[in-house]
């Protein structure tokens, strides 16, 4: 491809969006990742009281 | 984490490589397709990633079935889902390829064709589980359906576009295969992309049978 047509913008923006995409799927498997810890820890807490 | 998170920062990394890439090297001028040959690296994607998650349902159905164990069960039907998505990207992005290249939005192409009856299939699945209350029944009765579909899926994608008459996909009708008309820079990016996708499917499959998982106390 040539670079005179100003393409590689398009790619640009085209990258971000994914980028953004990526991350926000990143924070979401973070946030189970929290509340699978804090399930466990719950468990671990009930387990002890019997 | 980091460490047990590397594959999926990879399979990001890939299909960021594959969309930059994928856009910016020189392709062969072809006939008809021109500059969507592109489309290569992204529509193909999508049914390798199906591939792999249907694929990987059938090994978590057969799993299920000798073993009972619920998880299992959630990994099977995770997958068949997160395989219909991208099922249904292929088929919405293909259309959109096809009316551009073939001129139509829906030819009557074995590979299309087969793959609308493979996509029915397992939408059926989605029925059939969604039909049964009992937990314990609707697991074994859509695990043994999901054995059954995976057959439709190799049939109807896999084995009778290769021995139709015509087709206007590459490698199927008798037509030569794409990979052999495939240059190396258009490889280069190709398999990467291919590879990306599916991590990504794997991905999208986990962060699912988490949260169902979270949501239905199975662990």
């Amino acid at each position: 491809m040539e670079g005179s047509d100003k393409f590689f913008v398009v790619v640009i923006v085209m990258s971000i969006i994914f980028t953004g995409l990526g991350t926000y799927l990143f924070l979401i498997d973070r946030k189970l990742s929290r509340i699978e810890k804090k399930l466990k820890e719950f468990r671990g807490s009930k387990n002890n009281d019997k | 984490m980091i460490k047990s998170m590397w594959w999926k920062f990879l399979g990001l990394a890939l299909v960021l490589y594959s969309i930059i890439a994928g856009l910016l090297i020189d392709v062969p001028a072809l006939p008809v397709i021109h500059q969507t040959i592109r489309n290569l690296f992204y529509h193909v994607s999508m049914w390798f990633a199906m591939f792999v998650m249907l694929g990987t349902s059938l090994v978590y159905s057969i799993r299920y079935l000798s073993g009972f164990r619920m998880r299992d069960d959630l990994m099977a039907s995770g997958a068949v889902y997160t395989g219909i998505f991208f099922g249904l990207m292929g088929l919405m992005t293909g259309m959109v390829w096809a009316r551009f290249t073939w001129g139509d939005f829906w030819t009557n192409d074995p590979q299309l064709n087969g793959a609308a009856v493979s996509m029915m299939a397992y939408l059926a699945y989605a029925v059939l589980r969604g039909s049964i209350d009992e937990v314990a029944m609707r697991a074994r009765i859509s695990a043994v359906y999901n054995i059954f579909a995976f057959m439709l899926l190799v049939i109807f994608l896999g084995v009778l576009p290769r021995l139709a008459d015509s087709s206007l996909h590459p490698g199927k009708g008798g037509n030569t295969s794409t990979m052999e008309g495939l240059d190396m820079t258009m490889r280069m990016v190709f398999y990467p992309a291919a590879l990306g996708w599916i991590l990504i499917a794997c991905w999208l499959l986990q962060l699912h049978t988490r949260r169902r998982a979270l949501i239905q106390g199975i662990h």
